[in-house]
């Protein structure tokens, strides 16, 4: 008789990691085990199970290179394979082509154009020759290390909006066993934040078995990632009413742009540092291309003017200076541009019911600039 | 002076009306863990203010609750329920679970809190919510259905299931006995008595663990309680009514007013003091038992507890309505699968599919009449740890424990729920293997190890604390 479900199996322990008997309680055993361990599962059950399916796929997608004298080699090549996929560089596209060759035609130059240069120097004068190579040495050796920082800023990033596509299936799934494992990845960033490091305790202590993936991120995300949120939250709010007030107050419109400009960015940089990335040049240029992406995704500056039309309300604004009205939006515009990096550098997506909402934000605003109104008035008159 | 005395007043007066009882009726078939889960309930709720474990239950995960003590029972003439038999029983050594409950008591906790509501917190800093529960024999539960039915009714009901196996065999004894007596003729006290004894050892038998099944009436028959011997529980039913009888003497006329009487004095009784009034429910049942003894109990304790449940009514028109002229007002209704503990916890959900599936019906009615209901697998104490073990090289989760009747720790793969309910012919050990497991060894009673039991108090209680 073919059975489509698993069999009852009995392990009889004296300890942990004895081996299974024949019990004879059990009229009929269906399956006897020669040799098993267990191990108490928590985090570990979930990555056992894991590593076994990562297997299954490293079979099916190895790729077909002959390099198995060199295994570190052809792990690396595997790797870099792996990440030019996940890169998803247009390759087809002509104008990737032009530019790479444009690229690599312009190095290719400088290094022949550098090598006949310090050649030139040795046959002139030795000792020139060997400055001159010492030199060249020393812009490599910086170069390339820089190069290495950025890539692997690059990666960082990659890997949070990697943890967020997990975490966003996790959320909703019903499944178990997976959730753990994930956070503890998340749980990464955190291990030098000491007031973190208390919740997570807790967390841990909370957090058991039996809890659902969906559960286990649920909770993860009230009990760790809420004060962060907050923090962040603050630090929104903070930074959209320095930049509501800036704008309303000040006489040159070029000045407090720039200045809102590097103060927006410093925010994003902030909120990142905050989530646990340490952002470095070029993270920290494509996060906020990023932000600003998904800034023009939302359609914002459609709902700017609405919104603070929203809340000064139509005849209101009439009467209210535009300068006054400028601010609030740019105030708005900063707050949605925060929001937007956390959603970005938060690791765990926000479910739906925990998504901050900008009017609340927009709402302060408003209420700390009426609160300010009169010494406003004042100083705009004087 | 006199403001701040009427100020006084007034916020005392305010506290009590901000003050709320909430009576939680748990029901549950005998053995289905009623007295289990009442005693980790109040055991949690007891240690909840720094109780880590229940994240999902909100006043205490956002850290409102400020205590929680048991009071003195609204109820004078019940006893009240002592749970710490109950976790004296937990933290013996070995551990043990308690014993079969032979009678009522109640309990009521006056929980602290603060609330949630912006406005409340202005009126009183700290609210008390009062909870009421009481614990009964299981097997009293199956009275209720008898209120709806007559005696010829009850007399049919029983001889239809008599005609089907295991108990048609069982009660063997019982019906040649009741074959042999003429019941339109006058008769003595000791056919009578002799008849009820037949007919209490049909139901003992049926209730013996191996035969497990349920749907057995009278209750009182299987756990008299304090009415053990008393006359009132010598009656039982009979297989063939006689047609026009009027005789009160025969003996068809005396089981009948015997019967009667057993309605108006013990079972209307019960109910009346206890089941009124309440405001939430919890329906614990214990599925996993049904896999072991096969599809024939599955089915009886199906028939069993959708008995229960439609003596409960919830609308208007139900019997509890019409008999006792008051308006049940329960408006949360909890299905809950107990002993989640013995499968591994990637099986809860089916679990909690397959109850959901098992009380369809019941759900259906409850849910018509605007009850808001839900279904959960849920285990009071958790006596068993989730391992992984190597089979067949691959991980396998199973479950680890010490089993009641051993000494030795026990990993376990016990077999996976199904979602649909399966043909009667597998219902086997092949298939199902579940294992009762002993309770875990505590080294203190603080917070007894469960599994989401935070969510039936959130579900149960949860908006009470807003
Ligand atoms: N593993 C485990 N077993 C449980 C749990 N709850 C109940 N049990 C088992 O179920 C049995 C019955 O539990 P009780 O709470 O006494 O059941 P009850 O509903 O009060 O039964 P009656 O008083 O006879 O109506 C216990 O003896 C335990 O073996 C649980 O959470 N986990
Ligand atoms: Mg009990």
């Amino acid at each position: 008789m073919t059975t489509k479900w698993q069999t009852p199996i009995i392990f009889d322990l004296d300890d942990l990691n004895a081996h299974p008997q024949e019990s004879n309680r059990r009229p009929q055993p269906p399956i006897i085990l020669s040799e098993v361990e267990t191990t108490i599962s928590n985090a570990e059950m979930a990555s056992n199970s894991e590593s076994f399916s990562n297997e299954n796929i490293s079979e099916t997608e190895k790729p077909d290179l002959k390099l198995e004298g060199f295994p570190a080699l052809a792990q690396l090549v595997e790797k870099g394979g792996k990440l030019w996929e996940k890169l998803s560089i247009p390759t087809t596209s002509p104008l990737f082509w032009l530019f790479c060759g444009l690229g690599l035609w312009w190095i290719g130059i400088l290094v022949v154009d550098s090598v006949s240069f310090i050649a030139a120097r040795f046959s002139n004068n030795f000792l020139i020759g060997l400055f001159f190579l010492g030199l060249f040495g020393v812009i490599i050796v910086s170069l390339s290390r820089l190069i290495w920082a950025a890539w692997q800023d690059f990666l960082a990033l990659k890997s949070v909006s990697n943890l967020q596509t997990e975490g966003q299936d996790l959320l909703e799934s019903k499944n178990y066993g997976q959730g753990i494992s994930y956070v503890s990845k998340i749980a990464r960033f955190y291990t030098q934040r000491q007031d973190v490091k208390e919740r997570l305790d807790h967390f841990y202590m909370t957090v058991n078995d039996s809890h659902s993936n969906s559960e286990v991120c649920a909770l993860f995300s009230k009990q760790v990632l809420k004060e962060l949120d907050e923090q962040a939250h603050r630090l929104i709010l903070k930074q959209s009413k320095e930049t509501a007030l800036l704008v309303a107050l000040s006489p040159r419109a070029f000045l407090s742009t720039i200045l809102t400009l590097w103060s927006t960015i410093k925010m994003i940089r902030d909120l990142a540092t905050l989530y646990g990335g340490r952002p470095g040049l070029i993270s920290s240029i494509s996060l906020i291309g990023k932000v600003f992406q998904s800034l023009i995704y939302a359609g914002v500056s459609e709902h700017i003017a609405q919104s603070v039309s929203d809340l000064l309300g139509g005849s209101l604004l009439s009467v209210v200076s535009a300068q006054l009205a400028q601010g609030v939006g740019s105030g708005i515009l900063t707050a949605r541009v925060g929001l937007h990096a956390m959603q970005t550098c938060r690791p765990l997506p926000f479910r739906t019911d925990e998504r901050p909402q900008w009017q609340s934000i927009a709402k302060e605003i408003w209420a700390s600039f009426k609160s300010s109104d009169f010494s406003f008035g004042k100083t705009k008159t004087a | 002076m006199a403001i701040s005395q009427w100020r006084q007043h007034f916020d005392e007066a305010l506290n009590r009306t901000l003050d709320r009882t909430v009576r939680l009726a748990v029901t549950g078939l005998s053995r289905s863990g009623k007295t289990v889960f009442i005693t980790s309930l109040v055991q949690q709720l007891l240690h909840s203010a720094d109780n880590p474990h229940l994240p999902f239950f909100k006043v205490a995960g956002e850290g409102r609750l400020r205590g929680t003590k048991p009071q003195s029972q609204p109820d004078l003439h019940i006893p009240a329920f002592r749970y710490d038999v109950a976790l004296e029983a937990f933290l013996a050594d070995p551990p043990r679970f308690p014993e079969p409950t032979n009678g009522i008591s109640e309990i009521r906790l006056a929980i602290r809190y603060k609330s949630s509501n912006k406005i409340i917190q202005k009126l009183s800093k700290i609210n008390t919510l009062y909870v009421d529960i009481i614990d009964y024999p299981g097997e009293w539960l199956l009275d209720l259905p008898l209120l709806e039915w007559s005696f010829d009714e009850w007399s049919r009901q029983i001889a239809l299931l008599c005609d089907k196996s295991p108990r048609n065999h069982l009660s063997e004894a019982w019906r040649v006995f009741l074959d042999a007596v003429d019941v339109t003729k006058e008769t003595n006290e000791t056919t009578l008595r002799q008849a009820s004894e037949l007919y209490t050892q049909f139901l003992l038998a049926c209730k013996d663990k191996q035969q497990g099944l349920t749907l057995l009436q009278p209750g009182r028959f299987t756990m008299p309680g304090d009415l053990k011997g008393a006359p009132l529980l010598e009656f039982c039913p009979i297989l063939k009514i006689p047609l026009g009888v009027k005789k009160e003497d025969s003996f068809y006329g005396i089981m009948k007013k015997r019967y009667e009487s057993y309605k108006e004095h013990v079972v209307k009784k019960f109910y009346k003091e206890h089941f009124s009034n309440f405001d939430r429910q919890i329906v614990l049942v214990d599925v996993l038992k049904t896999f072991n003894t096969g599809f024939h109990t599955f089915v009886d304790m199906r028939e069993a507890i959708h008995l229960v449940l439609k003596s409960f009514h919830y609308g208007k028109s139900g019997v509890f309505n019409r008999l006792f002229r008051f308006q049940t007002k329960v408006d949360k209704l909890l299905f809950a699968a107990t002993k989640a503990d013995h499968i591994t916890p990637n099986q809860l959900p089916n679990l909690e599919r397959f109850l959901q599936l098992m009380l369809m019906q019941a759900n259906n009615n409850a849910r018509f009449e605007g009850v808001e209901t839900e279904t959960l697998a849920l285990s009071a104490l958790q006596c068993t740890t989730p391992v992984s073990a190597s089979f067949q090289g691959k991980p396998l989760s199973c479950i680890k424990g010490i089993p009641n009747d051993s000494e030795k720790p026990l990993a376990i793969f016990p077999g996976e729920i199904p979602v649909e309910i399966p043909p009667p012919e597998d219902w086997t050990t092949e298939r199902f293997y579940f294992v009762d497991f002993r309770p875990p060894l505590l080294h203190d009673a603080h917070a007894l190890p469960h599994l989401r039991m935070d969510r039936a108090l959130e579900f149960l209680l949860g908006d009470k604390f807003s």
